[in-house]
């Protein structure tokens, strides 16, 4: 019971699984969509940092990254995909079940 | 072990209200509302007047939400960045909630001209109603809880005021003022934190 527990977690998309990468899906599960500024402060990554990830994402088809202007401004916009939603939903309920396993045993 | 993902997404739905703007825009157009109420108790009432102030209130809000969007293009999202929300589900359940509501009102108003009990000094009391329909609305979509609590006091001046038998129009518009103030002082307060808190990063967003 408690190994089964163990290997519903160990099934968990790893890509998703990444702290930075799983705050940056549960900020666009959210919303329409949200800029690099926005996902830079919520995840505290340098710019560096934060474009790895969200090439990784994007890369996977979780989301999509359009780079557009606001007057002269650029701006980057990511936005998730009916595919990463539906792989959040999903990492969501093996965590979910994973903990109600734990507490269970 | 992860960390709470809830707060993210609870922190992302709250943003729009987070700069204090949304409630100094809501304010003014209170007190614009106030203001031809004020107007509007001047001229004798007529189709004409009511449509006249229905167009003014329409148009002055529209104005007042594209000053607000601007001033938050220029200091808000250059700050914490920027979020566009979706027009999904849960934009079409606030859309038919306030459809009932603006029924329930339109049905009592018709029970009074009806009854004729249209004398009754109604006017503060049901824009008591809307203003704390309004309010709520903000809470349960924003999760920012204090909104409830000016839902709450709305309500309550605008049974007060109903009571004093004040006057329609001038009830209603003390209430609006009333309002505006309380709404226009609570963003300034946000928005002034929000500044201290969030000074304008150098660069572009330098992806």
């Amino acid at each position: 019971m408690m190994e089964a527990n163990l290997r519903s977690l160990t099934d968990v998309d790893r890509l998703i699984h990444e702290p930075s990468r799983s705050i940056i899906l549960a900020v666009l599960s959210a919303v329409e969509s949200a800029d690099f500024l926005y996902l830079q402060r919520e995840t505290e990554l340098t710019k560096g940092n934060l474009s790895v990830h969200l090439s990784k994402l994007e890369e996977a088809g979780f989301i999509e990254i359009e780079k557009t202007y606001r007057g002269k401004v650029p701006l980057t916009l990511c936005k998730m995909t009916e595919k990463g939603q539906e792989a959040f939903e999903k990492y969501l309920n093996q965590l979910k079940n994973f903990i109600e396993g734990s507490s269970a045993n | 072990m992860n960390p709470d993902l809830g707060k993210y997404q609870e922190r992302a739905q709250k943003y729009w209200f987070m700069d204090g703007m949304a409630e100094i825009g809501f304010g003014l157009i209170c007190i614009m509302l106030a203001t031809l109420f004020i107007v509007e108790n001047s001229f004798e009432q007529t189709p004409i007047r009511d449509l006249s102030f229905f167009i003014l209130a329409v148009l002055g809000a529209l104005v007042v939400r594209w000053i607000i969007q601007k001033i938050k293009e220029h200091s808000t999202y250059p700050r914490t960045g920027y979020i566009s929300y979706k027009k999904g589900k849960a934009n079409q359940k606030i859309v038919l909630i306030a459809i009932a509501f603006t029924a329930i009102i339109f049905i009592i108003q018709l029970y009074m001209i009806l009854t004729d009990s249209i004398h009754i000094v109604a006017g503060p009391l049901i824009a008591g109603f809307i203003f704390a329909f309004i309010f709520s609305l903000f809470a349960y979509r924003s999760l920012v809880y204090r909104f409830y609590l000016f839902a709450l006091l709305t309500l309550l001046f605008g049974g007060i005021l109903s009571l004093s038998g004040i006057g329609d129009l001038i009830g209603a518009a003390l209430l609006a003022a009333l309002a505006g103030v309380t709404l226009i002082a609570s963003g300034g307060i946000t928005r002034w934190t929000f500044l201290q808190h969030n000074p304008l990063p150098g660069g572009n967003d330098g992806s």
